[in-house]
């Protein structure tokens, strides 16, 4: 048992923090809220030079080399930082798409140019339906000329306004999870319109419409009609990867939370010393140490390639709730100075919220649990 | 990072688990079998020889003293042990006194009783709280007076877990009464067959007798009992406070207690939605539990300090099991050991009533919020 971080690690974690402190501070997290493309082209550049965008990539590809392991570390940090962009659209969900289905000269290109920095891709997945099923899938991309027309609404598409590629998960025949196909979409291709949203977190989610959008036969990711098994793990480490920039975040909050008890004065006495923020704090501190074992121990089963269905249901079920209530103490304790724009703590519980219920909630993810315990199916 | 416990840590787990199955009864309860009956009591007591015999009631000791120096396969130990409710390993001895006297006795006190924790053949009980003295440890009033070779005790303590059947008891005493609080307070050990120690039963919500009032009526305590310097012992037990609560106990329990409802659940085919939910939550809050346990084994394996670790795992595993058996077997789960049509052995409705205690013995939860607070994250006091 080890659960010290490797040396590397340590020193991954240590330089992304310090980047991240001097190229990503909380003014740019703010006008990047209100920014249209919502990301620093700059800050994307340099990301691309530090090696970030390749990270989890096989050198062969121009990657960098790492396991998960280590892009989680990479991701804590970024939770920590609030960094805006479509990092993790483009490594995490497309960068992941890619890696499992692609044939090996997408690899090569897509992959590679993620890496330099080039390319910003995303996942579209769910739709109207907001569901995280095989089942609920109904954009249709139906073979036409050797090629495919796809139809239908994607939503809550992360950085489509930015992206420019999409891996769009359609149905080209059969139900359930039988007859996804996984297509790389091109979003100024004709037919294709993008909407932003307007979100908690104020991050670019897109609505994706496609109206018989045109794509040939060198558009499939993988092999026609055999997309689901890659999503399911694409969404697996999504769901880890969320978890690890939660914990991130948790810990950020809780240092400011610690820290603001013990400056500020009431009653004579800093508030710190008061036991109800005692217990406030204590329990912060018990919710931040939990997420972050149960994340990296899924975390850990992937980079090994183990089985971890279960080990992930938990790390996201406990993780979205914890970080809900975690943000939600710190601001108990901040008080009213919390609740301002211009204060940092709702930049951490806006983002809280949605990744509470992003890659599955706790619900969600305890149905998951309860089936792998052995209970038996719900009524 | 390597979340796998070693191949040595897990034939371990399994040579433990191997001895129990061997040796349990098979209607031994499936509760906290302390004080059920007499022979309960003699079996319990016998295996401790035997565990004490492989070497088992000193796994995290220094290797001078005899151990294995392995903190971890102690966790992995009482973890074992906890799930099938076979309580050979003395919290007293083996947790507190054994890691007091390595870290603060004396060469002669380590010879005298190292011996006989690491057998087996001794059971202790903690005198500490008293009538005015609960959380606020330090107010504590019973009188230890210094004389040419030993101490002249009188006084009362509370909550004296297994006094009634203890051998030895450590304790604290107010050693000066004109000193700031926490300086005027000594480290004592003392044989319970000494004159003038009596006991006398507390009985608990549970009906079970393991709670007691102890009394002290000019008990003579020999010099050479005195662990640490003279008022020095706040220090002693604030040290040992540390080996307390790694909460591995706990965790054992729990998972016991899930497993069984789960099973309980498949059975009886359970399906209620919300009742499935409860029922993973309490798997993940587990699973978390479980992390803060072993870290703190890890960290302990690895004297990487405690800080807020300790506190951490015991806060978290003792807020669980009050409720969740009760929602599962909802009106069974009123069923008691003995009853007719009990489902799990009438645990649930033991555990039910047990919970209770746990979130107070040895530092009530908010004790343990303000230590990790104070103690952990630097927070004024």
């Amino acid at each position: 048992m080890d659960l010290s971080l490797s040396e590397d690690q340590e020193m991954l974690r240590k330089m992304a923090r310090d980047f991240l402190a001097n190229e990503c501070p909380k003014t740019l997290v703010r006008e990047m809220e209100e920014d249209e493309k919502g990301y620093s082209p700059e800050l994307w550049a340099k990301m691309a030079e530090q090696g970030w965008t390749g990270l989890p990539f096989p050198e062969k590809y121009g990657g960098v080399g790492y396991s998960f392991l280590d892009l989680a570390v990479l991701l804590e940090e970024m939770g920590r930082a609030c960094l805006p962009g479509p990092y993790f659209s483009t490594v995490v969900l497309a960068g992941g798409a890619i890696m499992e289905a692609g044939s090996e000269e997408q690899k090569q290109k897509l992959l590679g140019e993620i890496s330099e920095g080039k390319l910003i891709a995303t996942l579209a997945l769910t739709e109207p339906s907001a569901s995280y099923k095989a089942n609920d899938i109904q954009v249709t991309a139906a073979a036409e000329g050797g090629g495919h027309v796809i139809n239908g609404t994607k939503l809550f598409v992360p950085d489509a306004n930015v992206a420019d590629v999409m891996v769009v998960v359609a149905r080209t025949g059969g139900q359930g999870a039988e007859g996804l196909t996984l297509f790389l979409v091109d979003p100024k291709a004709s037919g294709v319109s993008i909407t932003q949203l307007k979100t908690i977190a104020s991050d670019k989610l897109c609505e994706v419409t496609f109206d018989k959008v045109k794509v040939g036969q060198d558009a499939v990711l993988g092999e026609v009609g055999k997309g689901w098994p890659m999503v399911e793990t694409v969404l697996q480490k999504a769901a880890v990867a969320k978890c690890a920039e939660m914990v991130g975040g948790a810990q950020q909050v809780l240092e400011m939370t610690v820290n603001y008890s013990k400056e500020r004065v009431q009653f004579g006495r800093p508030i710190g010393s008061f036991q109800a923020i005692q217990h406030h704090c204590a329990n912060m501190a018990i919710d931040v140490d939990g997420s972050r074992f149960i994340s990296y121990q899924a975390a850990w089963m992937l980079s090994e390639g183990m089985p971890s269905t279960k080990e992930v249901a938990m790390a996201k079920s406990w993780t979205s709730d914890a970080y809900r209530r975690l943000t939600a103490l710190g601001h108990q304790v901040h008080g009213g100075i919390g609740f301002t724009k211009d204060h940092d703590m709702q930049l951490y519980y806006r983002r809280a919220k949605a990744a509470e219920v992003t890659f599955g909630d706790g619900d969600f993810h305890r149905d998951v649990v309860a089936s792998e315990i052995g209970l038996p199916d719900p009524a | 990072m390597d979340f796998r416990f070693t191949p040595e840590e897990e034939a371990f787990r399994q040579e433990v688990r191997d001895y129990i199955t061997n040796v349990l009864p098979p209607d031994w309860p499936a509760l906290d079998p302390i004080d059920i009956s007499p022979e309960i009591n003699d079996f319990v007591r016998q295996q401790m020889k035997v565990v004490g015999a492989k070497g088992w009631l000193s796994l995290s000791w220094p290797k001078e003293h005899g151990g294995r120096e392995d903190p971890m396969l102690d966790t992995i130990l009482q973890d074992e042990l906890a799930y099938y409710r076979l309580p050979v390993r003395d919290v007293q001895g083996v947790g507190n006194v054994a890691p007091t006297l390595i870290h603060f006795g004396n060469d002669e006190q380590r010879k005298h009783h190292l011996p006989t924790i690491a057998k087996g053949e001794i059971l202790w009980c903690q005198g500490y709280s008293e009538p005015g003295a609960g959380s606020d440890l330090a107010g504590l009033s019973l009188r230890a007076v210094p004389e040419d070779d030993h101490f002249t005790v009188n006084g009362q303590k509370t909550w004296t877990s297994f006094a009634h059947q203890a051998d030895w008891v450590y304790f604290l005493a107010r050693s000066n009464p004109d000193a700031p609080r926490h300086q005027g307070i000594t480290f004592l050990l003392a044989d319970m067959r000494t004159p003038g120690i009596s006991v006398n039963p507390i009985i608990d919500i549970t009906g079970n007798h393991t709670l007691n009032e102890t009394f002290y009526d000019n008990v003579k305590v020999p010099r050479e009992n005195m662990v640490g310097e003279l008022n020095r012992g706040w220090y002693v037990a604030v040290g040992l406070l540390e080996f307390e609560r790694s909460g591995a106990s706990y965790l054992g329990a729990s998972r016991r207690l899930l497993e069984d409802l789960v099973g309980y659940a498949a059975d009886v085919g359970l399906r209620h939605p919300l009742l499935r939910k409860r029922l993973a939550d309490a798997a993940v809050e587990l699973e978390v539990a479980r992390w803060l346990s072993y870290r703190t084994a890890w960290m302990h394996q690895h004297q990487m300090g405690y800080s807020l670790e300790p506190p951490m795992a015991k806060v978290f595993m003792t807020q669980r099991a009050g409720h969740l058996g009760m929602e599962v077997l909802g009106l069974h789960g009123q069923l008691e050991r003995g009853s007719p049509c009990v489902p799990l052995q009438g645990s649930v409705a033991f555990l039910t009533q047990l919970a209770l205690r746990e979130t107070i013995l040895a530092g009530t939860s908010e004790i343990q919020r303000m230590l990790i607070a104070t103690r952990g994250l630097g927070l004024p006091r």
